[in-house]
């Protein structure tokens, strides 16, 4: 199959009206004609996360470099992908957290170190790590995409979608917090909260369809979960009409709209298009 | 979304059962796992990609479906669908109940168990596979993504069994999960067998009771990024045990295996020297590791010895080696000395006679059987300073007192708990201490 990626990050309505930078980041990783890793992250953006953009952006690296040094690692074995496949599975919402969560914190604190921010100390003069992770609170989505299987990771909240011309459907059925709160990948044992799923792909039978991961600024822009589906869908039937291409020139000002006519959030969308 | 499988598709079994796919439940690396529905009932699926189902797939179902399944806490390979010739196939087994629990919930506190119904649900894991492993079957594959279990009272079900063959022989593909293979399997010097599922088994256990791995420590703490090299350096090349009395690399570091120093603790001597001896000459020599018995013995004695602190209701485990040694029993939740009741040494079992405590089968008979009571420890009615047991069995014990006079002891009758007093429960001998 051809694939077809892109991604954009706006910030909000709301953000651009208070003069705050954009909180969300994404990265694109196509690792070879037939691999992807996609992450999606939205920093929190409160006043109690100040470096949250940094955040996010560590998260989405952390995010990528961790599944590109898992398959680094798998190369000596026959079947690689098969072993990535069955080890993603099992240890997925274990090892694979706990390890992104280990290497964001790893990176945050040496990020905050290179930049001679203030260390934070608890009331009896120690260090106090959590409170500098709490200042680059993020949330994390993930994809990995092969052609025998699909990978996704949650912490927080955001959205994982399958599109195709029949249906859309969640990849990931996340936990929804009510409110604004989310998980985030700052907290003490953040690898709690994460939800990780595989699902099969078999590419050579599989129809034109389109993964897509956003922010909860997309979804939040929405009067109701049908109407952000159905967007998700109009989405895909206007890459089919028009072609990947122009979708993806017009995504900024899409979704730059949609923030100003919806939550006003900041707002992030990764497409992947496979034909 | 919808897998390999549309929702609706009606697929015909070997014996001629109609099902009906209902929705997919999961993948994994072999293939994906639906709800199915056969007249009214519903069953899980498991049906391989393309790549996995080969002909040593279908004849190892062949196989497991006319051996039948080791016990019932093996969800095991009922039925089988072989739809045509170049086509998938896949096998029908019971559809686990949605109230078990996987190891990952017990690692992220999504489920809180106590003491004794983890314990129950170690022995039966344990149990499963001593059975399993007497058919002359090996596992392969324990991990948690296998193992489940009920947290209201510790039953358990092993999923996943369609990698079961007979021992030694290497007619699967699969060599088991990173952290719980052993060691030679994950240097590329042995297959999956007996002998390295007691290895994985006991790495299950630890993560039980301790939850932590344990080779997780220093050496884990100071891997950069923790990608398959560095597993394999973990588990493989250089393992060691994070209470390796002779090796002090790979202790637990603070504020990351916290749950390993604290429940290192909390268990009593009998099951850390298990512990101790599987992961230090047994991850060397597999001759030497703890075999299934062992460890059914030492957690039968972890369920028999829970005593409840009288101060805050904690479940605190007798330590045969604390008494020996004349240290006090302390609450590891409220710090609170727990003085220990009688006990009812049995050979290599031992039952603290707290108010209520079971006399289980096990104690015996040695059967493994933790389930069935044979007694109950009871208060005297006219003067409740007097404790007994009240014999539950089918047949008659004989009280022997220290002045050596015997008694029977009917069925429903109770024999007193005094110091130095004996029971003849017929095979073996118990005594009161």
């Amino acid at each position: 199959m051809i694939r077809k990626i892109c991604g954009k990050s706006v910030t909000g309505a709301s953000h651009i009206r208070a003069m705050k930078p954009c909180q969300d980041n994404y990265k694109c990783l196509e690792l070879s004609d037939t691999v992807t890793v996609l992450a999606v992250a939205d920093g929190h953006g409160s006043e109690r996360c100040p470096y949250s953009k940094t955040g996010s952006q560590i998260a989405v690296n952390t995010f990528c470099s961790v599944i590109k040094n898992l398959l680094t690692g798998c190369e000596e074995h026959d079947h690689p992908l098969d072993f990535l496949m069955s080890y993603l599975n099992r240890e997925g919402e274990l090892r694979i957290a706990q390890t992104i969560e280990e290497e964001w914190k790893n990176r945050v604190w040496k990020a905050h170190r290179k930049n001679k921010r203030d260390k934070v100390l608890d009331a009896e003069g120690n260090l106090d790590l959590d409170s500098v992770y709490r200042q680059y609170g993020t949330t994390l989505l993930g994809l990995l995409i092969t052609p025998e299987f699909l990978f996704g990771f949650q912490l927080g909240d955001g959205d994982i979608l399958r599109v195709d011309a029949e249906q859309v459907q969640p990849v990931i059925m996340a936990d929804k917090i009510l409110g604004t709160e989310t998980h985030s990948l700052s907290s003490r044992t953040a690898w709690k909260k994460a939800i990780t799923v595989m699902r099969s792909r078999d590419e050579t039978a599989e129809s034109p369809h389109l993964y897509l991961m956003s922010t909860d600024g997309f979804a939040n822009s929405y009067p109701s979960t049908e109407a952000f589906e159905q967007t998700c869908k109009e989405y895909f039937e206007m890459i089919q009409e028009h072609g990947f291409e122009t979708v993806a020139g017009n995504l900024k000002d899409w979704l730059n709209e949609t923030s100003e006519q919806g939550c006003g959030d900041d707002i992030t969308v990764v497409l992947a298009y496979f034909s | 979304m919808d897998g390999l499988l549309k929702t609706g598709t009606i697929l015909t079994s070997e014996s001629g059962n109609k099902y009906s796919i209902q929705k997919l439940l999961g993948a994994g690396g072999q293939g994906e796992v639906y709800d199915v529905e056969s007249s009214g009932q519903h069953y899980a699926l498991k049906w391989y990609f393309k790549r996995s189902a080969t002909t040593d797939q279908k004849k190892i179902l062949d196989k497991l479906v006319s051996a039948g399944s080791p016990d019932a806490s093996f969800l095991w390979p009922e039925d089988l669908i072989y739809p045509a010739k170049g086509d998938s196939f896949g096998y029908i087994m019971a559809l686990r109940p949605k109230n078990y629990k996987s190891i990952v919930d017990l690692m992220k506190r999504k489920v809180d168990p106590s003491f004794y119904v983890l314990c129950r649900a170690a022995f039966n894991f344990t149990k499963g596979y001593l059975k399993l492993h007497e058919m002359g079957h090996s596992y392969r594959d324990i991990s948690f993504g296998n193992m489940f279990f009920n947290p209201d009272n510790g039953d358990v079900l092993i999923c996943d069994n369609d990698n079961v063959s007979v021992n030694g022989k290497d007619d699967s593909g699969v060599l088991g999960t990173p952290g719980f293979m052993a060691p030679e399997i994950v240097l590329g010097k042995a297959k999956p067998s007996r002998n390295t599922d007691l290895h994985s088994l006991a790495v299950l256990l630890f993560y039980m009771f301790m939850v932590n791995h344990p080779l997780n420590g220093r050496l884990e703490a100071n891997i950069k990024c923790m990608d398959i090299l560095a597993m394999e350096r973990l588990y493989g090349t250089d393992p060691v045990f994070i209470f390796d009395p002779d090796d002090t690399r790979n202790r637990p570091v603070p504020g990351i295996h916290d749950n390993a120093e604290i429940y290192w603790k909390i268990f009593p001597q009998e099951i850390r020297d298990l512990f101790t001896k599987v992961f230090t000459v047994g991850l060397k020599t597999p001759a030497k590791r703890v075999v299934e018995r062992q460890w059914l013995e030492a957690i039968a004695n972890l369920m028999n010895g829970i005593m409840i602190c009288p101060h805050c209701g904690a479940e605190v485990f007798y330590d045969a080696a604390k008494e020996q040694n004349g240290e006090a029993h302390i609450c590891w939740n409220c710090s609170h000395t727990v003085t220990v009741p009688a006990k009812l040494v049995i050979d290599k079992n031992r039952v603290v006679l707290s108010a209520g405590a079971k006399l289980k089968s096990h104690c015996i008979y040695n059967n493994f059987d933790m389930d069935t009571s044979v007694g109950t420890v009871v208060q005297n009615p006219k003067n409740p300073s007097l404790w007994g047991i009240r014999n539950e069995d089918k047949v008659n014990w004989t009280y022997e007192k220290v002045d050596g006079t015997q008694i029977p002891v009917a069925p429903g009758r109770t024999a007193g708990i005094a110091p130095g007093v004996k029971i003849h429960f017929g095979s073996c001998t118990g005594e009161f201490r």
